[in-house]
């Protein structure tokens, strides 16, 4: 399997974080084994938190009972339970969001250059909607460290749009990759008083959706077909829809 | 035996990381491609496998440590019997899940094959596999990977290679003789190979000319204004490290002019006849470098102001000399722009990037004595050569197009 192949879509539609990491786990062993393509899923989670793999990156404010009282699931590493450590802090994923994991051998582009396409398909999905967002280095005052990531700026205030984080499995010669990015599109609710979302506090960062900012809410499905013509455009692959089974 | 495994290369631009947990103690009995360690990078968390079987002697890092790559981060005592020992593992794998165990009996039909065992060879179950899947020869492989290790690429291009073999009438050819001739007819001769960037421009080239039908329109544009225009932004963006040329006010005048003639930003799809009208502008510029010419491609140039075409241009014509720069920024491009006049020159009839349909040469900008409103002006006259597919359009939509871009030019000041 090359660069030639196509990359499969696969739309899981609404699933829980714990269903969809369980696909990604099937089809990263399957792509290992190189017995699957490259894939792209796409998912609406129902209110989740969810932690990075280091944990220096994780603040969390709540207790896990606060969090559940609120509804809303919450997932760290376990044992007993499976995991799949991507990078970047804590992160809120919910209803009105659209979550992208990219299971794919990313040993042609190696981790940087990945990260930046995948900044680089939000990007232009935004664009499509006449919304800028821009990659600026921001201090990150949970690791103390300058942090890449894709803005969307206004009156001086830096808004999150978009988020990404990967995890990668460096197996002797080659790189596979899981998880990757979540785009608000129709979400209202952040919960940014129960997390610093990769380690930034309220008082710097705010949520921003798409809905916000256009003042009307997206067809996701619409939304969705963007970000698949732009993942072929950065990647320049061919995608095809492909059906989970 | 012990072995010392070594924090891996895992990317461009990636020299360390710092490790985020280990999986395993030491102590543990581990096995091949078990977890061993997880560490960040950036917005990635890296997951590394053990390449051995066998006991973990020592940590030589703890969780938070910075490993540069090339440095050992843990001793395995490799154990023969260990690889047999399904029972002694630890950690997550303790409790095997169903699919786990599919992967575990697909491993280990795979170390049963005559191949995996018989010889010295480096290569991973699947490689093998594939290579037996293929028909390959592995022993006939030789690996591209660290310390000789035997890719999957590499029996790919064999698998190619020996598909061309058998494709093409076989010459005949002595095995171990090469005999290249030091003279020809008329005197001596030195050989040069066509390789590398050469030779892949030797192939576009010639695709292009057989393939398109050229033909190039020449004019001259008046870029007085423009140089004034230009020396003020110089000035102003040299505080920011960021080096003007004329190339991003060009590449604006010709986005402009490219939304009103669309066949400029065209291909045309010879297998089903249609021209592909694009609605992206990427546009390349020629760079030269010490191998050849490169031209990386301004991705959503019409999407960007003078300033950031400005340090698209610098990065991307940086990269592409240090060698450095991603394919994807080669790709991609709807119109291409070669600077002809760096070195001199006045016209020339540049090749179409194929399958683009147009490319523009600019030739150097003199001053000149031009006659206007019947008195004697001396003005900075830019040379330029549109060389343009004849298939897609005609000399007079040609003809059009750069008077856009020449009027545009002329009247700069809107460019800003």
């Amino acid at each position: 399997m090359s660069l030639e192949d196509s990359i499969q879509v696969i739309d899981l539609g609404k699933k829980s974080y714990e269903e969809a990491l369980d696909i990604q786990l099937h089809l990263l062993e399957k792509r290992r084994n190189n017995v699957e393509k490259d894939t792209l899923i796409l998912v609406e989670h129902p209110p989740t938190i969810t932690l990075g793999g280091d944990d220096k990156w994780n603040v969390v404010h709540a207790s896990e009972k606060e969090i559940a009282d609120k509804g809303i699931a919450f997932f760290k590493r376990e044992e007993g339970k499976k995991w799949a450590s991507r990078g970047g802090g804590a992160a809120y994923l919910g209803p009105g969001q659209i979550i992208g994991y990219a299971i794919m051998d990313i040993t042609p582009y190696g981790i940087n250059t990945f990260l930046r396409r995948l900044e680089e398909v939000m990007i232009r999905t935004a664009r499509d909607f006449n919304i800028e967002v821009n990659r600026v280095d921001k201090m990150n005052p949970t690791t103390d460290k300058l942090y890449r990531a894709t803005w969307y700026q206004k009156d001086g205030k830096y808004y999150v749009l978009c988020t990404k984080g990967i995890g990668v499995r460096a197996e002797r010669e080659r790189l596979f990759s899981h998880h990757g990015f979540a785009l608000n599109v129709n979400n209202e609710k952040a919960f940014y008083e129960l997390i610093d979302p990769c380690g930034f506090p309220k008082s710097e960062i705010e949520q921003i959706s798409m809905q916000t900012i256009l003042g009307k809410g997206l067809s996701l499905e619409e939304v969705k077909e963007n970000i698949v013509k732009n993942f072929s455009e950065v990647f320049e692959r061919i995608m095809e829809y492909g059906v989970c089974v | 035996m012990v072995f010392a495994f070594k924090f891996p290369d895992v990317g461009e631009g990636i020299h360390e990381g710092e490790i985020v947990k280990w999986l395993v103690k030491e102590g543990d009995i581990i096995k091949e491609d078990q977890p061993l360690v997880e560490m960040q990078t950036d917005k990635a968390v890296v997951e590394i496998p053990s390449p051995k079987s066998g006991k973990v002697l020592k940590l030589n890092f703890k969780n938070g440590d910075t490993v540069k790559v090339g440095e050992v981060i843990v001793l395995i005592e490799e154990k023969e019997s260990a690889k047999k020992d399904k029972g002694a593992v630890v950690g997550q794998l303790e409790e095997e899940t169903s699919e786990e165990k599919k992967i575990e009996k697909i491993s280990i039909r795979q170390n049963k094959s005559p191949d995996w065992s018989a010889d010295k060879l480096f290569a991973t179950p699947r490689v093998r596999n594939l290579a037996n899947k293929l028909n390959i020869d592995i022993n006939s492989v030789k690996g591209t990977g660290k310390n000789g290790i035997i890719l999957e690429d590499d029996i790919i291009k064999m698998s190619k290679k020996s598909f061309s073999d058998k494709a093409l009438p076989k010459t005949e050819s002595k095995p171990g003789i090469k005999v290249t001739k030091k003279y020809d007819f008329y005197g001596y001769v030195d050989r040069a190979p066509l390789s590398g960037i050469r030779k892949v421009i030797a192939e576009n080239m010639a695709r292009s000319y057989s393939k398109a039908v050229h033909v190039t329109h020449m004019d001259f544009i008046d870029v007085t204004r423009l140089a004034q225009i230009r020396e003020k932004e110089k000035g102003r963006l040299e505080k920011e490290n960021i080096k003007i040329t004329y190339i991003p006010f060009i590449i604006k005048a010709v986005i402009s002019a490219l939304k009103e003639h669309p066949y400029l930003n065209s291909s045309l799809e010879e297998e089903t006849n249609d021209i592909i009208l694009k609605k992206y502008y990427n546009i390349g510029v020629a760079v030269d470098t010490k191998e050849g010419l490169i031209v990386p491609v301004i991705k959503g140039a019409d999407k960007k102001d003078i300033k950031e075409l400005a340090r698209d241009l610098f990065n991307l014509s940086n990269s592409a000399r240090e060698r450095k720069i991603d394919l994807g920024d080669l790709k991609g491009g709807t119109f291409t722009i070669t600077n002809i006049g760096s070195l001199g020159g006045i016209f020339a009839t540049p090749i179409i990037n194929y399958p683009e349909c147009a490319i523009l040469g600019l030739g150097r900008i003199q001053d000149s004595v031009q006659a206007r409103n019947e008195e004697i002006h001396i003005r900075k006259m830019m040379p330029f050569s549109l060389t343009f597919d004849h298939r897609i359009l005609d000399g007079a939509e040609a003809a059009k197009f750069a008077n856009k871009i020449k009027e545009i030019l002329e009247n700069p000041d809107s460019l800003l």
